[in-house]
């Protein structure tokens, strides 16, 4: 009897502890969630927030959908407030299921947004906990929001498609990826300024083309980089690319370049120069003349005016940037390492157009292609 | 209720018990106090807290030699007497009630934040507090060996922090050594937080099975955690720099989700993170509950109890129901982090201040009972 009564009070124990499980509490259909696979951040002509969020339909999407040909197989939905905030809560109201940021791997920003500081803007965004840090960040020179409709080629979802493009590293040639977290450490970092890589769509072929980079001089927009600039850019500061570098050697005779990596020191010099050392390496892939055989003075030659190449293109851009006060290398963290006292963004900011820069460049050829 | 002796530790379990709650309590946050205080190279405030730690772990080992077998709580009133001694009992108790509390709020905190954010605070509060103690219950030969039991899950943590390296910058760590000597002597005495548990060191000696091994495994355990919070900040400083890591309500996490092998890992490793400390802040939670619970249970009795207690586990229900109340009494993380501070100073002098006083009156006793014999 006082075994089945303590059997009895165990239970009934045990039963209170039902409600606690709590895992069954956040436990929610797939199908009922509304994933934002992506969003676009952009401003309506009377200035208020428009958000634009692409929501993929998951019965059309995986393996076993219903019906897998659909082209249809994701919606957008767009809505505005006077902040960002207040625009992102509307899509509660415009949607049946439960709103889910984990998978939000684009994020597009309309160029009105860039050039008025996006820090506002994405403070929201910053705050939400569950927000991929590893998103990619975009910039579009036209409607962001529109962009997210748009049809590719491939048949896959547009924000699908800029992931996995974005995620390939021999991608990296004219456009460098910028990921959430890696755009706020540079917004927060007084000595760096943060970019982004440029959004384009082809409606000819139906492609998405991210060429060139948007370059900020704090949180503002300052100059928009060509995509050859971009390449410069990748050599001169630290996202490594694998590139192709095109110049003329010898009259008529242009070399073409697979360069792999450098190594690149800066070296600041009080109070007004900054030295940048860089030592590339590359292989030749390509040589308009076919000569047969490159003895080594040749080679010489080539790594010559790969050099100038790249020296004459680094001080131009260069030039660019200090114009536009952007610090997109990060000099400023350099300045900073070796700076005496309190350092200020201020300071930075006044010193930076009127450094004096150097490049010095070495280019080695570590690989002609032929056997001579 | 039949009672229980405690068995004793063996050396492995000891040193997982100090381990597993000196790594994990304020893992999530540290880096934050050495960034505020020096900048840059804040991480240098590790190596001094853990020469300014080194004394505590020389008079506790000093301790379980002149009271073999004895707890602080029962050797302190022998030292300085009743009235005295209950109070210092208690400042300490105190101490490590508080950094329960604390432990555990962030831990119920990044679960609700991050894992279950529709489920109700208060049952995952319960759902916490109850379960640790329910492991509490059992002694201390199950809470470290639950803690022995978690060694994966810090090497876990060890190789996430080795894989964040991936997007380090050393520029982000320069300048080195630029700020007056006196800043990374107040970063390091303002980071002695990261060890308080360490002081627990006064209790768990009591129930080693080789007392000639405590301040050596106790050594151990300071250098490796040392190293472990030195690499974790030196990490964190270098991805995301010393202004841009105060960002973030828990740096760690977010220097863990920065990780990305798109096509090799989870594309969010920062979760798994999440759980494995979790379970390493449960772990943690039951060997404090235990040494909190002993301790009041031992606040009352006569010394030289320490292995034969039992009564702790009905202390253990109340203290059990008074951290649910406190938690559940915190508005947010916020308003416990804007007192941490005031917490870590307080909490400093009553853990440093009643070490040195033990050991001064102690000596000083010793002295005079000598010059006494003497006469």
């Amino acid at each position: 009897m006082n075994k089945g009564l303590s059997l009895i009070k165990a239970l009934l124990i045990w039963s209170l502890l039902l409600p606690v499980l709590s895992g069954c509490w956040d436990v929610v259909d797939i199908e009922k969630r509304e994933l934002l696979t992506g969003l676009a951040l952009d401003l309506t002509e009377n200035s208020r927030v428009l958000l634009t969020a692409q929501i993929p339909v998951p019965r059309l999407i995986l393996p076993s959908s219903e019906d897998p040909s659909s082209d249809q197989n994701f919606y957008t939905l767009s809505v505005q407030g006077a902040t960002t905030l207040e625009a992102f809560n509307k899509f509660k109201s415009k949607t049946s299921g439960q709103i889910d940021t984990i998978k939000t791997n684009i994020l597009i920003i309309g160029e009105k947004i860039a050039a008025r500081g996006v820090k506002p803007y994405l403070d929201t965004i910053g705050r939400m906990p569950k927000f991929p840090v590893n998103s990619h960040l975009l910039l579009s020179r036209g409607e962001p929001g529109s962009l997210l409709q748009k049809e590719v080629a491939s048949k896959t979802l547009p924000t699908f498609y800029l992931r996995d493009f974005l995620n390939l590293m021999n991608k990296r040639e004219t456009v460098h990826p910028v990921k959430l977290w890696n755009f706020f450490y540079k917004l927060d970092n007084s000595a760096i300024d943060p970019f982004l890589p440029v959004l384009y769509y082809d409606s000819g072929e139906k492609i998405f083309i991210l060429a060139g980079l948007a370059a900020f001089s704090g949180d503002k927009l300052a100059v928009f980089l060509t995509p050859e600039e971009s390449k410069i850019y990748g050599i001169l500061s630290s996202e490594q690319a694998e590139i192709t570098l095109f110049t003329q050697w010898q009259k008529a005779r242009f070399i073409c370049v697979r360069y792999i990596n450098s190594r690149v020191v800066y070296e600041w010099s009080p109070p007004q120069t900054i030295m940048i050392h860089l030592t590339a390496a590359g292989y030749l892939m390509e040589e308009t003349g076919a000569t047969l055989p490159l003895i080594p003075d040749h080679i010489s030659k080539m790594e010559k005016a790969l050099a100038r190449q790249i020296k004459e293109d680094a001080e131009k851009l260069i030039r660019r940037l200090q114009a536009a006060n952007s610090d997109l290398i990060g000099l400023g963290r350099v300045v900073r390492a070796n700076h005496e006292g309190k350092w200020t963004e201020e300071y930075w900011r006044k010193l930076y157009p009127t450094l004096q820069i150097e490049v010095k460049v070495d280019f080695n050829l570590t690989r002609t292609g032929r056997l001579n | 209720m039949k009672i229980k002796k405690h068995k004793a530790l063996s050396p492995s379990l000891f040193f997982f018990l100090l381990l597993v709650p000196t790594s994990t309590f304020s893992f999530m946050y540290y880096p934050l106090t050495g960034a505020k205080v020096i900048g840059s190279d804040g991480y240098l405030a590790i190596p001094v807290a853990f020469l300014f730690t080194i004394p505590l772990l020389l008079i506790a080992t000093y301790f379980s030699y002149r009271y073999p077998g004895l707890t602080i709580i029962e050797y302190t009133p022998l030292v300085l007497g009743k009235f005295l001694g209950m109070v210092c009992n208690l400042l300490y108790l105190a101490v490590y009630f508080m950094l329960t509390v604390i432990l555990l709020r962030d831990a119920i905190g990044l679960a609700y934040s991050f894992l279950l954010n529709r489920t109700p605070f208060f049952f995952i509060n319960i759902l916490m507090v109850g379960a640790a103690l329910y492991l509490s219950y059992y002694g201390i030969s199950s809470t470290a060996r639950l803690a022995s039991f978690l060694l994966p899950a810090i090497v876990f943590l060890g190789l996430m922090i080795f894989l964040s390296y991936q997007n380090w910058q050393v520029i982000n760590v320069l300048p080195l050594c630029k700020q007056p000597l006196y800043t990374y002597i107040r970063g390091g005495a303002l980071s002695l937080y990261v060890f308080y548990p360490l002081g627990l060191l006064f209790q768990a000696a009591a129930f080693t099975k080789r007392r000639k091994k405590i301040f050596s495994l106790s050594l151990l355990v300071l250098a490796l955690v040392s190293g472990f919070y030195f690499l974790n900040f030196l990490g964190i400083t270098g991805v995301f720099t010393a202004e841009g890591l105060t960002r973030y309500l828990w740096p760690n996490l977010e220097f863990v989700r920065t990780i990305s092998f798109p096509f090799a890992l989870f594309d969010d490793v920062g979760l798994i993170l999440l759980v494995a400390w979790g379970v390493l802040a449960y772990s943690s939670t039951t060997i404090l509950f235990f040494f909190l619970a002993h301790g009041l249970s031992q606040l009352t009795l006569k010394p030289g109890n320490a292995q034969s207690v039992a009564s702790y586990q009905r202390i253990l229900v109340v203290l059990g129901l008074i951290t649910v109340a406190t938690i559940q009494s915190i508005p947010n993380l916020d308003f416990l982090r804007a007192r941490l501070n005031l917490f870590q100073i307080i909490s400093g002098l009553i853990l440093f201040g009643l070490s040195f006083l033990l050991l001064l009156t102690s000596l000083t006793r010793r002295y005079f009972a000598r010059g006494k014999n003497n006469e």
